[in-house]
């Protein structure tokens, strides 16, 4: 009631100072009034939130009941009942889920004999649980069942035409398991009245997908299925994308939006390929995805565009049911939270629009309903199968890909002098100021500006590495800010020019020189990298040992409380690429650890199994040939003797979802590659504990 | 319809808005009309029907427009500052209807009111419930249900 007077006294406010034409007075209020809606947004938004329990609890009765009348022990485990959800959705959550309970119960949990036979307990177990991740609830349905038969699902998709065998021998286990959710697909042998009835999975997924959801199933023949639903907190207001296609505004639920690529030149020569028809596929880190032209499904052109022949397209990559297409949009504009307005009867045919919504300058645009999208671009037959065929023709060619991609690096591009390129990893770079040159100081014989009260000292890149263009007289110069032995350094540069994720090689050798680590090819142009530790160590040695000293320190001390006999410790570092090894390598042979160095997982796997006792940590990458990182980890920690051991993962694949991958296999940390303090500092913690 | 007919009946009076479409002369009675509004800012939706001229936010709805023109096979019509989109409701929600240029507001008497003939300038019947006889010209008065129908196209 507060939030509603306060509206109301914003609004008169507002009225009042519009007439006054004091823009600031404006601006102050209409920030108000901002501040007022969303707080009043969230009060009603919340008064609409029901918790999930509601639906949840219905399952004791459904699962006591299917368990006695299949004759199997089943127990139930509610988790997550207090998460809280948009009204609607908990309305329309119920029957999916209970097709899923009903599923599990059937056909996913053995019969007790059966369970005994394969050595598990007798009572199998169904674990309901709900939780928040990432502005979104996820719901997770996890059976301890026999998992999903792929020799039956193929068999299965086979025999009711779903699939041809030439597809099915292309499949990846994953998407023969996600077969399941196909439209008439039902793989118990006998019709139960439990399930069965060849209404499927299918129906499960436009049902949820309705709710702005999206469904991932994961399954281990033998241990069991887990499904995950992921749901919108709400269906009012959703975040989106808004992007433009011919002039028009559209907008992309995020819920739906996996990643956005723009290519040019010669990457778009490469990544897009043409398969004739009108149809064609990117092809995005070893996966080919079909790709439509926004233009084409909005039916502004009829004609259908060569993509491959336009010097630069934006895609967004989005997720439909278990389908992953790229749209080729014109521009992103921004992205905003939504309001989602229903489209009149006259327009229910047009199934591309999941409905409309209105702009802050009153325009409408239309929502994108990617799931609309897909069907009526036929992408799952058609272009599926062309897909497929086309996949096929290019294993070879990817798998060359793979190796290239290995090991990409985000790097800030700038420029010291006129026309030589550097870069800097962009994992280390703290921040980025812009300064005029008159506010840097020059005090003993050290450069240093203020910078909110504090000294930040700066150095200059031609104070090491002397053979490269000095900076000259510049007004304007940016400092690239990072940190180093807990303080925070600039590097005094002339101007930003772009950052970039390249994958070309780093050459360690040809330029290599006081402070700079080698060079690598952007843009065609021959790009130094620049070793900003190595820079600044040099400069002030002293710094480098006020750290080694302290490791060392710690390390005695730990000896001298007789935790453990004190000796140096061993690190096993596993990195295929020389380039990075020699990095990490120096960075821990630098404040006084031993180091054994592994080129791929496999070898790294060897080397910890020959040196079992004298290994204390490992620092790993994750994308390595023969054995990746996860493979490495996982059968690490498979042994007995190296469950408890720290194990580092040092990549330059980041992102949530690797993240998580790597923590549920073992792996204690994710750190960036090339971040040198952030390194020292979780080798020092575990080795330390 | 028919309950509505019976209730300007009693009133044997009836409030017209007159208007064009192309060069055919038509009328909604005012009470079907929630407001009569300017064109401003359609977005298309090319994918629709082609009578579907787009969508416009109408204070927070939105609104789906119809191009009476090309509804009667007149051809698109050209929208210019004459042009008014006339919106009506339809069960729960609204439609435009965009139409040349709306020029009068008249009470009609109904016995000057016929039974449309069973077409009028090539169109189907069914689109009019009727025609009133003015002075100097015939007013079709449409039959906004019929128009709205989508089931029929």
């Amino acid at each position: 009631m507060t939030l509603a007077g306060e509206l109301v006294l914003a609004r008169n406010q507002l009225n009042q100072c519009s007439e006054s034409e004091n823009l600031d007075l404006v601006h102050e209020t209409a920030q108000r009034v901002d501040l007022i809606t969303a707080e009043l947004q969230e009060a009603v938004m919340a008064t609409r939130m029901q918790s999930i329990g509601i639906v949840f609890h219905k399952f004791n009765r459904v699962v006591r009941d299917l368990s006695s009348k299949l004759g199997k022990d089943i127990a139930l485990v509610l988790e997550g009942e207090e998460v809280e959800l948009d009204k609607t959705i908990i309305e329309s959550i119920g029957d999916p889920l209970t097709h899923i309970v009903r599923n599990s119960l059937d056909h996913g949990i053995e019969t007790p004999d059966k369970r005994i036979a394969a050595g598990k307990p007798e009572q199998g177990t169904l674990k309901i649980s709900a939780y928040h991740e990432a502005g979104h609830v996820v719901i997770s349905i996890i059976d301890d069942g026999a998992g999903v038969n792929r020799e039956r699902v193929r068999a299965k998709a086979l025999e009711s035409g779903i699939v041809t065998q030439e597809q099915l021998d292309n499949m990846k286990d994953k998407e023969i398991v996600e077969l399941i959710f196909k439209p008439g697909f039902s793989t118990a042998e006998v019709v139960t009245d439990v399930s069965g009835r060849g209404v499927g999975m299918d129906v499960v997924i436009t049902n949820l997908t309705k709710l702005g959801g999206v469904i991932d199933v994961d399954s281990v023949e033998g241990e069991g299925t887990t499904l995950k639903i992921k749901l919108p907190l709400t269906l009012a207001i959703i975040p989106s994308l808004l992007v433009s296609v011919a002039d028009r505004s559209f907008a992309i639920p995020q819920v739906n939006l996996v990643e956005l690529v723009r290519l040019t030149g010669d990457e778009l020569q490469d990544k897009i390929e043409n398969l004739g028809g009108g149809s064609s596929v990117i092809r995005l880190r070893g996966k080919l995805l079909p790709l439509v032209d926004a233009q084409e499904i909005l039916k502004i052109v009829n004609k259908t565009r060569d993509l491959s022949e336009l010097a630069s397209i934006n895609i967004a990559i989005v997720k439909a049911g278990e389908t992953e297409y790229g749209i080729v949009i014109d521009s992103l504009l921004d992205s905003s939270e939504i309001v989602v307005k229903p489209l009149g009867k006259h327009l229910k045919r047009c199934i591309n629009y999941a409905g409309a919504t209105i702009l802050g300058d009153g325009t409408v645009a239309l929502i994108l309903d990617v799931m609309g999208v897909k069907s009526s671009m036929n992408l799952t037959s058609i272009n599926q199968a062309k897909f497929d065929e086309y996949s096929d023709a290019t294993v070879v060619d990817e798998d060359d890909e793979r190796v290239d991609i290995r090991d990409k690096q985000s790097l800030l591009l700038v420029e010291n002098g006129d026309k030589e390129q550097f870069a800097i990893p962009l994992g280390i770079v703290a921040r980025i100021e812009k300064i005029k040159a008159s506010q840097i100081e020059h005090i003993g014989g050290r450069n240093a500006i203020q910078y909110r009260g504090d000294t930040l000292p700066l150095f200059y890149l031609e104070e090491l590495a002397k053979d490269i263009t000095p900076i000259g007289d510049k007004e304007n110069l940016i400092i690239v800010v990072f940190k180093i032995s807990n303080r925070e350094v600039g590097i005094v540069l002339s101007e930003i020019l772009d950052v970039v994720e390249t994958d070309s090689k780093v050459d360690a050798f040809t330029y290599k020189q006081p402070g700079i680590m080698g060079s690598v090819i952007v843009d065609e142009h021959i790009t130094l990298i620049i070793d900003m530790y190595e820079l600044v160590y040099t400069l002030m040695p002293k710094w480098r040992n006020e750290q080694k000293d302290e490791s060392i320190k710690e390390i005695i001390h730990q000896g001298e409380q007789g935790k453990e006999e004190a000796r140096t410790p061993v690190i096993l570092i596993a990195e295929d690429s020389k380039f990075f090894m020699t990095q990490i390598k120096s960075f821990v042979e630098d404040i006084g650890y031993e180091t054994i160095t592994a080129e791929d997982g496999a070898l790294a796997l060897q080397a910890l199994k020959d040196n079992a006792d004298k290994i204390d940590l490992v620092l790993t990458d994750i994308e390595m040939p023969n054995m990746d990182g996860f493979e490495f980890t996982k059968l690490a920690r498979a042994d007995e003797r190296f469950a408890k051991l720290p194990m580092i993962a040092v990549t330059s694949v980041s992102g949530e979802e690797a993240e998580k991958k790597g923590k549920d296999i073992g792996l204690d940390e994710y750190l960036v590659k090339l971040d040198r303090d952030q390194i020292i500092e979780r080798c020092n913690y575990y080795l330390n504990k | 319809m028919i309950n509505k007919n019976k209730h300007f009946d009693e009133h044997i009076e009836v409030e017209l808005a007159i208007f064009h479409i192309g060069k055919l002369t038509c009328a909604l009675k005012s009470l079907e009309i929630q407001e009569i509004i300017r064109v401003d800012n359609i977005t298309p939706v090319y994918e629709a029907e082609e009578c579907i001229k787009g969508v416009i936010n109408l204070r927070g709805n939105i609104v789906t427009i119809i191009d009476m023109g090309v509804k009667f096979s007149f051809g698109a019509l050209k929208t210019d500052k004459n042009s008014r989109i006339i919106i009506v409701r339809m069960k729960d929600e609204m439609v435009g209807l965009l139409v040349d240029m709306v020029d009068d507001i008249l009470l009609a008497d109904v016995t000057n009111i016929d039974p449309p003939s069973s077409n009028v300038k090539g169109l189907s019947g069914a689109f009019f419930t009727g025609i009133y006889k003015m002075e100097h010209s015939l007013v079709s008065i449409l039959n906004v249900d019929e128009i709205l129908n989508i089931e029929k196209k």
